[in-house]
């Protein structure tokens, strides 16, 4: 499933993978937060910032899956 | 429930607290596994992520992510500057001071117009130029390496703390935020039920209570990322600091501009606002001008009320409200320019002696001035934050000695490093928790300098030459720090005084000279509040402390009448008639009390002849009427306003 990583060079400065992942993650959870609001994904969680933790957490995994 | 049992302001102890001791032992959770990851990474600088969450030790979790987010980006922005001084000053170590100087008097003068984690972040970008550049100054082809490491570090940091805090379900800073605006709305409604009973209140009350309101704007910042729904409570938040603002202002108009023999407005209100509101028809009520007015006056304390009350309830439901209001700041610009100037020139000055020491680690000394002077300038009392310094610093090396060399004396294992760090970070994370502001102050710097002073690295080297030289070089950056700050342009509570007193008079002719206006009236009338605040925070003790108040409050409530007037023009010009508005727009440049009152007199008697309705004619006359008042009573204040006549 996984293709082959490309690296992730800016002005010559190598950036580590995991970094760029960790990135990536972050940008595809902040395109996400309005539609958790609209679905009141914090309701469902007696701990709401640790559900999107995990959230996060998935999110980051499966970029690394797959990319 | 009584009048008075509704404004009984809440005791400060039924407000919610954080527990004192659980905070601290998650700050020392977060900086043990902030230190244990920048370890496994092998980071260089695995001090800073310790370091990182000494200052990311708030007790809330969306103050904590948003100073976070504003230290990351500074820091980005300052490796960036630390790479462009470094590369074009280099080989001249004169320039590269000045550079340096220059770029961190650049970034506090910023953060002079900014509040809370974003002057923070402004200064960072200052003071990460003293601990990247300046301190590879004798090696700065490691610059850039040195930069990613501390970038990687604080990362590190914000990761763990921001997990810890996550994990351990910390307080949150709108749960806070609630509380204290339910507190300062029950003492607006004191304040009202107070100044119905006695005609008037005293202005330091007044000054007291737009401080204790518009003091929360810096918390409201932090609640857009706190939450999924942060936006929404953010802008919740705003509308209820707004709204607050704006029941003082009308709570004020209905209460000081009574007439004794006038009846109560609930008798006049059947007559009067089945024709006076704005968006009714019909002619007004043939009652006399003073009576309408009044009762117009007290129905729009009734409204002011009840959208404060509809506000805190979009926020307490986390409900973004219809019409968002923005809380502008008011900063002065002569502040922020000497705190800029000072910084620059206590670099340069606290550079000499390092410089003509010719001592390698005197580096370090200079880097930790320009981080001290570069944090002095957010703190409201400079002088104070010096003070407080010059006791941290000694007491943080004092902590980190003991740590290092009787604690753990040649220990290379990470739990003994964990536990002989806990009684240190724990008591600063407690003080961080006391109500005393000096207390809580020495616990955060303690929380900071310690680790800087520890250095914990893996392996640790235990030189005591090293810690030596460290604590005398960090011991002689703040007593310079406090020599600087007490020569170099201070900033005393008088000259601040003048400043903000000379802003609103300025502020007031230009809007009585019909200066275009760029923000809202609501809005504008908040930052005004933030001036009153801030003038009411200075010298309490002071003589001309309650006269200065008393000035401000006639130009506060000025400003807003005469926005409201300005604004009311345009829809009151189909009842009150051309030759009418032009003689209110001229006798508001002038500034003349009876000419205004003509003008009032004038609308009000073309509004009772309108067929088509007096609403709009009639508010406006109210507007008038009330800075005709004013302006009597800044004349007789001797507030110079250039009334002509």
């Amino acid at each position: 499933m996984r293709g082959a990583f490309q690296e992730l060079v800016i002005g010559g400065v190598l950036v580590a993978p995991f970094v760029a992942y960790a990135v990536a993650a972050l940008l595809v959870l902040r395109v996400v937060r309005p539609f958790l609001g609209l679905l009141r994904f914090e309701v469902a969680f007696s701990n709401p910032p640790l559900a999107v933790v995990s959230l996060y957490a998935i999110i980051l995994a499966a970029l690394m899956l797959l990319f | 429930m009584t009048a008075a049992r509704l404004g009984q302001a809440r005791p400060a102890s039924k407000v919610w607290q954080p527990g004192p001791l659980w905070f601290g032992i998650r700050i020392w959770i977060a900086m043990v596994a902030a230190l244990y990851v920048a370890f496994w990474l092998q980071l260089e600088n695995a001090s800073s992520a310790a370091v990182t969450v000494g200052i990311l030790a708030l007790p809330t979790r969306g103050q904590a992510l948003q100073k976070a987010a504003y230290r990351l980006c500074a820091t980005a922005i300052g490796v960036v500057a630390s790479i462009v001084i470094v590369g074009l000053f280099a080989q001249s170590r004169d320039l590269y001071v000045l550079a340096f100087a220059a770029w961190l008097g650049a970034c506090v003068l910023t953060a002079g117009f900014l509040d809370g984690n974003r002057a923070y972040g402004a200064v960072l970008s200052g003071y990460t130029v003293a601990v990247v550049a300046v301190q590879q100054m004798d090696q700065p082809q490691a610059v850039f390496v040195a930069g990613i490491n501390r970038g990687a570090s604080i990362v590190v940091g914000i990761a763990a703390l921001a997990l810890v805090n996550v994990v351990s379900a910390a307080p949150e800073v709108g749960d806070r935020l609630l509380a204290a605006l339910a507190v300062a709305r029950r003492n607006v409604r004191a304040l009202a039920a107070d100044a119905a009973r006695a005609g008037s209140a005293d202005p330091i009350r007044y000054g007291q209570l737009l401080r204790e309101v518009t003091a929360l704007r810096a918390d409201s910042t932090a609640l857009a990322t706190e939450t999924l729904a942060g936006r929404a409570r953010a802008a919740a938040a705003r509308s209820l600091m707004v709204a607050l603002v704006a029941e003082v202002l009308s709570i004020r108009t209905a209460t000081e501009g009574r007439l004794a023999d006038r009846p109560p407005a609930a008798s006049l209100e059947g007559d009067l606002f089945s024709d006076a509101a704005p968006d009714r028809h019909g002619p007004p009520a043939p009652q006399d001008q003073q009576g309408v007015l009044q009762a117009l006056r007290e129905h729009d304390a009734s409204r002011a009320e009840s959208r404060s009350l509809e506000a805190f309830r979009g926020l307490e439901a986390s409900r973004a409200p219809a019409d968002a209001y923005a809380t502008p700041l008011y900063r002065p610009q002569q502040a922020a320019a000497r705190n800029g100037l000072r910084a620059a020139l206590a670099t340069v000055i606290a550079s000499i002696p390092f410089v003509l020491g010719g001592w390698p680690a005197s580096s370090l000394g200079l880097s930790l001035v320009g981080v001290t002077v570069a944090l002095s300038a957010i703190n409201p009392n400079p002088a104070a934050f010096a003070a407080g310094a010059l006791v941290a610093m000694p007491l943080a090396s004092a902590c980190a000695g003991i740590t290092e060399f009787v604690v753990l004396d040649g220990a290379d294992q990470f739990a003994l490093l964990a536990i002989a760090m806990a009684p240190t970070v724990l008591a600063g994370a407690l003080m961080i928790t006391s109500r005393n502001p000096r207390v809580a102050g020495l616990g955060s710097l303690l929380l900071v300098f310690f680790p800087v002073l520890l250095g914990p690295s893996n392996p640790q080297p235990y030189d005591p030459q090293a810690y030596l030289f460290s604590t005398a070089l960090s011991i002689t950056a703040v007593v310079l720090l406090y020599v600087l700050l007490a020569i170099l342009l201070p900033t005393d509570d008088g000259r601040k005084r003048r400043w903000i007193m000379g802003s609103m008079r300025r502020e007031v002719r230009e809007l009585m000279a019909g200066k275009r206006q760029v923000r809202r009236p609501d809005e504008a009338a908040f930052r005004d509040a933030d001036r009153v605040g801030q003038l009411a925070a200075l010298g309490a003790g002071e003589a001309r402390h309650r006269e200065d108040l008393h000035e401000a409050m006639i130009l506060f409530d000025l400003a807003a009448a005469v926005r409201k007037v300005r604004a009311a023009i345009p829809s009151a010009s189909a009842q009150a008639g051309v030759a009418s508005l032009e003689a209110a727009r001229a006798a508001l440049d002038a500034g003349d009390a009876a000419a205004i009152r003509e003008a009032a007199a004038a609308v009000w008697a073309n509004a009772r002849r309108g067929e088509a309705g007096g609403g709009a004619a009639v508010v406006l006359c109210a507007g008038l009427s009330r800075v005709a008042d004013l302006v009597d009573r800044g004349q007789a204040a001797g507030i110079p306003l250039g009334v002509t006549r």
